[in-house]
């Protein structure tokens, strides 16, 4: 603003906070063909203005604000919390590998102590394969193994004859039931 | 993309093939089992089995290993199913069978003795052509290994040797898969 300028309000108190005052200032910017800025100004007016008289915000203004505000708070929980670790697959791939070992030793060191044929059998058969050594403990080896695994093998085998049972006593059932005209379950 | 964004997006796709590839195993593995054409086949070999098994181990429990050797002996006549008719079932069935007979014969060589070649025979005869392609499971491995310790008699050692490593390969293979199971 030039300091000559005879269109300056007076500055006696309250008068620069005058809407007036502001639209006298952009007309006075105007007539000297919009030279220099009067933004700066204007801005430490409008904050005294809004310090002395704050201004009401319309809801969807504070709703948008606080948007931008929680957009800003999750980027940042997104780069520094623990779900941006997680996010990482070196956190990831190494918490599944260490999760995978200590199943694998909890297996190992709690099996012989449970029931079962499946979880009593396992491990005393590594222990029988790691002790065999020569040719000559080999058949020993593989007949100590033989006996670990054998009743698991037997209930299984067992199992598929009973399916076998199963199946034929529906096949038997659906043609009893399908028969037309004949005599069923020894019937005259 | 960063390096880093562009390893995230592949570990997805590479999560998706390991459990495509765990899938496809499984199936093979089931595929691998064959179901028996005729089930009613396996129904009564199971059920003559189950008795004789029962017997032979009355007569075991008595010392009688020469009754135990012939009833087993007995069975050999019997007219078992192939694979294609009973399935992987009744392979190992008599598997289980040869198994104990040879198992007897050469825990007690003096009772009712055979050559050595007979032996071989006998293991030969309980294995069958197709045991290789049956499920890997405890009976075919233990004959397999008793077939080797037949061959050890006959000083054929490396034949022998060759036995004892495919039954072991087999016990190995069933290990892996009871620990693949356990929860």
């Amino acid at each position: 603003m030039p300091a000559n300028d005879k269109s300056t309000p007076k500055s006696h108190s309250g008068v620069v906070l005058d809407p007036q005052w502001e639209v006298a200032l952009r007309a006075g910017q105007q007539a000297e063909g919009d030279q220099g800025s009067v933004e700066d100004e204007l801005a430490v007016v409008h904050l005294l203005r809004h310090a002395r008289a704050p201004q009401a915000i319309d809801d969807d203004a504070l709703d948008s604000l606080w948007g931008d505000l929680d957009a800003a708070l999750d980027e940042e929980k997104a780069k520094t919390g623990w779900r941006a670790w997680l996010r990482r697959p070196w956190v990831l791939a190494g918490g599944l590998g260490t999760a995978a070992a200590a199943a694998a030793v909890l297996v190992m060191v709690w099996a012989p102590t449970t029931e079962g044929p499946t979880s009593t059998g396992t491990p005393q058969v590594a222990q029988v394969e790691e002790s065999g050594g020569g040719r000559a403990d080999m058949a020993a080896t593989i007949e100590a193994q033989f006996a670990m695994l054998e009743p698991g093998a037997r209930r299984q085998v067992q199992r598929s004859v009973e399916d076998g049972r199963t199946q034929l006593r529906g096949e038997l059932l659906a043609s009893a039931l399908t028969a037309d005209g004949r005599t069923m379950g020894g019937a005259p | 993309m960063n390096p880093r964004g562009r390893a995230r997006g592949w570990l997805p796709v590479a999560l998706g093939m390991m459990l495509g590839a765990l899938a496809m195993l499984v199936g093979l593995a089931q595929a691998g089992r064959l179901a028996p054409s005729r089930p009613d086949t396996v129904v009564a070999l199971g059920q003559l089995l189950e008795t004789e098994n029962r017997r032979i181990d009355l007569l075991l429990d008595n010392d009688d290993f020469k009754g135990a050797i012939a009833a087993l002996e007995a069975l050999r006549t019997h007219d078992w199913p192939d694979r294609e008719t009973g399935g992987d079932v009744a392979v190992q069935l008599r598997h289980d069978a040869y198994g104990r007979l040879l198992r007897l014969r050469l825990d007690h060589p003096d009772v009712d003795p055979v050559p050595g070649e007979t032996m071989l025979a006998i293991a030969d005869e309980g294995l069958g052509a197709e045991y290789a392609d049956v499920d890997t499971n405890p009976f075919t491995a233990r004959l397999v290994a008793l077939r080797g310790q037949v061959l050890e008699g006959l000083d054929r050692d490396d034949d022998a040797l060759t036995a004892y490593e495919q039954a072991l390969e087999m016990n190995r293979t069933l290990l892996e898969r009871e620990l693949a199971e356990m929860p």
